[in-house]
């Protein structure tokens, strides 16, 4: 319940909502004309209500209305949450430990500091069997300059400072990959992600359609081995499209909030014999890579 | 110079408006092994690559939030229906309770039929809200974007407050042939469906979810309705009647392999294996179980669901000396036309509902001689104006009179007056508005509009509504506790439609049932044979359509009255055909409890 209360404070905060809380674990929001008519439709005027954080809290308050996950106005102020996060663009301008002062010249050492695109999204895969459904939340982020694809990269962006304009003085790589691009490089490692992992889940679904598949199959035969006609040979065609997009397992994946997020490498050069090396450094997850 | 525009107003939300320029929703899948494939999301890179364009640009705490929110969301526990959660704050405001039978029926029909199922619950226990919970929890899952619900013309309506009031669904009636292609919940007539031009825009869309309800209709594979539901491409498919079989297992195999092909075989495996004969199943245990696996049938009764209690009591009327007159000079009239029917080989029928006006009301019996005198020849012509002056000329009715006294014993509680004549139910509301009470009327002439609005000022504002017969089809009337019958139908399945409006699932109340009929005429011997011999309203309900199926008489028990009427003689005569009557009915139900097919349905 503390996560509830936390994500909804901060909901509020965002939207402008004043929220104060009873002792029974229910919210008492002060919507505004314009807060309402955001969670409600157009044209709502401003009112007062109760959200409940469980269902012990939501039968004790007769007015307050249930505000779990799954619950409707959770659902709501999800979608309002994912409408407003869809896209943002944002700079890092502090790494703690590693980038404090906020002044690039001294950040840099003596490397140059440059920003490099990534593109960043939260992808919400859908593990669907004939009768049941798992989610999983994962985030992807592709550099724009380089290619890489990299999971996990978000949380290390938590506990960095990120701002909308960047740090004066600091250039900006150039995109050599495209959105389009980078979708792709997303989706590859999604598929190989899936590729690896243990199938167990899908394999007795797909047990149970083949099975399903074979009653049908036998069905048809028999009944066009006795009078054999277009419609039937028509109809056992659609029916067996119709079990396969019913029991067929299947994994959906979208993206369901991104973000393109400069992030500072730093690039050292050094010189060997005739030979110019480089050397990038990314301070988010502490790695080096080598460039050529 | 002043130009003008005129832009339409669209009524319904028009899904190719707002999606024209948007990619379909998932691109090609991708094959992970031999067992599924992963489906990428072809839309959100083209709302990406829009969002880009144009600038949009959230803060980074909105960011996070949605990926908190994500988080939460996903770990709680879906193994549980999400439709009760999500509609929990909805239920509560609007009153409305989901019975643990329909919240099991919804979890079984998506977890173990894979949506796919039969709903067979009897009258009353209500199959719309399970339906309509399946439907909505495939909708929360994401499994549903387009469903097409079909039924009879005169429950449109009802699906679509049921729908939208209780599960927050945007449904659609369907009243134009675009409304198909452009609306993703649609309810339709399936007579309008399944004709042109309608039929072929329909068959050429792929549904995920259909439900058919009163689907009965579709026993009969040889009909249209049939063939048209066959060839619908659905994923999820819901079918919705009380009864699934009535006459003959044939129509059990027909519905089933319309649901799911294969399942009993084909008709002459089906037939060699359970069939002994139309209606005795071979190996009833076997069928059982193959049944059980897509058909739900929950049933009334001790142990199962409770209900309020029916308190049916019959009221004999003595009629008035005027109405005595008038009924003595029907019958010896209608007597006379009986023995000249039989050498001329006319129809009787029309005096026949001539004398069961007259039980009603003799306001409904003078607009019939009215008409029957304006058609009539010369030596007809003088009866029939004689009869009509008699019918004119009585000032009291007594079973009016009745009516207003139990009208008094039941003043707090709503009630509803059924009557089976448009002339009767004039009467009836002219003489209850005088007595100050608040009146409304409904019959078949309604639009379907106006029987909205009227249901509602009867809720609102009524004290009692007065009916024609087709106020017995489908409305609910659970906050009603009183029926009264002013007259009795003659098909007594109707009188149990019409208490079924009352005395269904959501009734608080008991239910009173007042049976209202005339002492020493026809409605009399009615009264007896369904109160005293047959015992109608301690049946079952589903046991006396079996009894009557059983014995052919669903669709001519009317005739088969007439029949009786007919052949007697004298009223000695007609009390003995009765009897006989009774004693046929009574023996088929004793038989009936033997094997009944409804009783395969698990």
């Amino acid at each position: 319940m503390g996560e509830l209360q936390d994500f909804l404070r901060e909901f509020c905060q965002y939207i402008d909502i004043n929220c104060r809380w009873t002792k029974d674990d229910v919210a008492i929001l002060e919507l505004s004309d314009e807060a309402a008519s955001l969670v409600d439709g157009p044209r709502t005027p401003g009112y007062t209500c109760q959200l409940a954080l469980s269902y012990e809290s939501a039968q004790r308050q007769k007015d307050a209305k249930l505000f779990v996950p799954g619950s409707y106005h959770w659902d709501r102020f999800q979608e309002i949450t994912l409408e407003k996060a869809r896209f943002c663009r944002q700079y890092v301008v502090r790494v703690p430990g590693c980038m404090d002062t906020g002044e690039a010249a001294l950040e840099a050492d003596d490397g140059q500091l440059i920003y490099e695109p990534h593109l960043l999204a939260h992808w919400r895969l859908s593990y669907r069997t004939d009768h049941t459904t798992t989610h999983r939340i994962l985030d992807l982020t592709v550099n724009l300059t380089s290619g890489d694809t990299t999971s996990g990269y978000y949380h290390s962006l938590l506990g960095c400072q990120l701002a909308k304009t960047p740090l004066p003085g600091v250039a900006q790589a150039k995109r050599r990959i495209n959105i389009k691009k980078a979708y792709d490089y997303m989706i590859q490692d999604i598929a190989y992600m899936l590729a690896q992992e243990d199938a167990t889940w899908a394999l007795s679904a797909s047990n149970r359609l083949q099975e399903e598949l074979q009653a049908l199959e036998k069905y048809y035969d028999q009944a066009i081995g006795t009078a054999p006609s277009d419609l039937l040979m028509a109809e056992k065609a659609m029916r067996t499209k119709e079990l396969k997009n019913r029991l067929q397992p299947k994994v959906m994946a979208s993206p369901f909030a991104t973000a393109l997020v400069y992030v500072p490498m730093i690039i050292y050069e050094a010189r060997f014999d005739n030979d110019t090396r480089y050397l990038r450094f990314d301070p988010i997850i502490g790695q080096a890579t080598g460039l050529h | 110079m002043e130009i003008r525009i005129t832009v339409p107003i669209l009524k319904n939300t028009y899904r190719t408006f707002l999606s024209a320029s948007e990619p379909e929703e998932f691109k090609e899948p991708v094959a992970i092994n031999d067992h599924y494939s992963v489906y990428f999301s072809q839309r959100s890179l083209h709302r990406l690559v829009c969002d880009l364009r144009s600038g949009v640009d959230c803060s980074w705490e909105w960011h996070k939030l949605a990926r908190f929110g994500a988080e939460l969301t996903q770990r709680s526990d879906f193994a549980q229906l999400l439709c009760p959660v999500h509609l929990a704050s909805h239920w509560k405001a609007v009153g409305v309770i989901p019975y643990p039978h329909q919240l099991h029926t919804a979890h079984r029909v998506i977890e173990e039929m894979r949506g796919r199922a039969i709903l067979a619950d009897e009258v009353g226990l209500g199959k719309t809200i399970e339906a309509g919970m399946i439907l909505k929890e495939y909708i929360l899952r994401g499994l549903v974007r387009r469903a097409l619900i079909l039924t009879p013309v005169s429950l449109c309506w009802q699906w679509f407050e049921e729908l939208r009031s209780k599960f927050r669904i945007p449904v659609t009636l369907q009243r134009s042939q675009y409304d198909w292609s452009r609306c993703d919940y649609l309810i339709a007539s399936i007579d309008t469906a399944k004709r042109e031009p309608h039929r072929a825009v329909i068959l050429a869309m792929d549904w995920d979810m259909l439900i058919v309800d009163e689907a009965h209709r579709l026993k009969n594979s040889n009909t249209q309705n049939w063939k048209f539901v066959n060839a619908l491409e659905k994923k999820y498919f819901l079918m919705l009647t009380a009864t699934p079989v009535q006459n003959d297992l044939k129509e059990l195999y027909n519905l089933i392999t319309l649901l799911k092909p294969g399942q009993l075989g084909t008709y002459s495996s089906f037939r060699q294996r359970f069939v002994v004969d139309k209606r005795t199943p071979r190996d009833p245990e076997a069928l059982r179980s193959l049944l059980g696996q897509v058909m739900i049938r929950n049933r009334r009764g001790t142990g199962t669901i409770e209900f309020t209690k029916r308190i049916v009591k019959p009221v004999s009327v003595e009629l008035t000396a005027g109405e005595k007159e008038l009924y003595g000079a029907v019958n010896s009239f209608i007597r006379q036309q009986m023995e000249k029917s039989l050498a001329e080989k006319h129809t009787i029928l029309p005096y026949i509902v001539l004398l069961r006006e007259v039980c009603s009301s003799a306001w409904a019996a003078a607009l019939t001689l009215k008409k029957l005198s304006e058609k009539a020849e010369r030596d007809l012509k003088g009866e029939l104006l004689h009869l009509l002056k008699l019918a004119v000329n009585i000032e009291t009715s007594a079973k009016m009179q009745e009516l207003l006294k139990l009208m008094e014993i039941r003043r707090d509680e709503k009630t509803i007056v059924f009557t089976e004549y448009r002339g009767t139910q004039a009467f009836i509301k002219k003489h209850l508005e005088a007595s100050g009470l608040a009146t409304v009327t409904f019959d078949g002439t309604l639009s379907a509009g106006r029987k909205e609005f009227t249901k509602f000022l009867f809720r609102r504002y009524g004290d009692v509504l007065v009916s024609t017969e087709s106020g017995g089809e489908g409305i609910n009337l659970q906050y009603c506790s009183t029926v009264i019958n002013f007259d009795l139908p003659w098909n007594p399945m109707r009188l149990e439609q019409r208490i079924g409006r009352v005395h269904r699932l959501g009734q608080t109340k008991d239910v009173h049932v007042f049976n209202l009929a005339t002492l020493g005429t026809i409605e009399e011997h009615i009264l007896r044979l369904l109160h005293e011999k047959i015992n109608l309203f301690e049946m079952v309900v589903g046991e006396l359509d079996a009894i009557l199926t059983h014995l052919q008489l669903t669709r001519s028990f009317e005739s088969h009255l007439v029949d009786i009427i007919t052949r007697a003689k004298n009223e000695s005569d007609l009390a003995r055909e009765f009897d006989v009557l009774a004693h046929t009915l009574l023996a088929a139900r004793h038989s009936q409890r033997g094997a009944s097919i409804l009783d395969l349905v698990p």
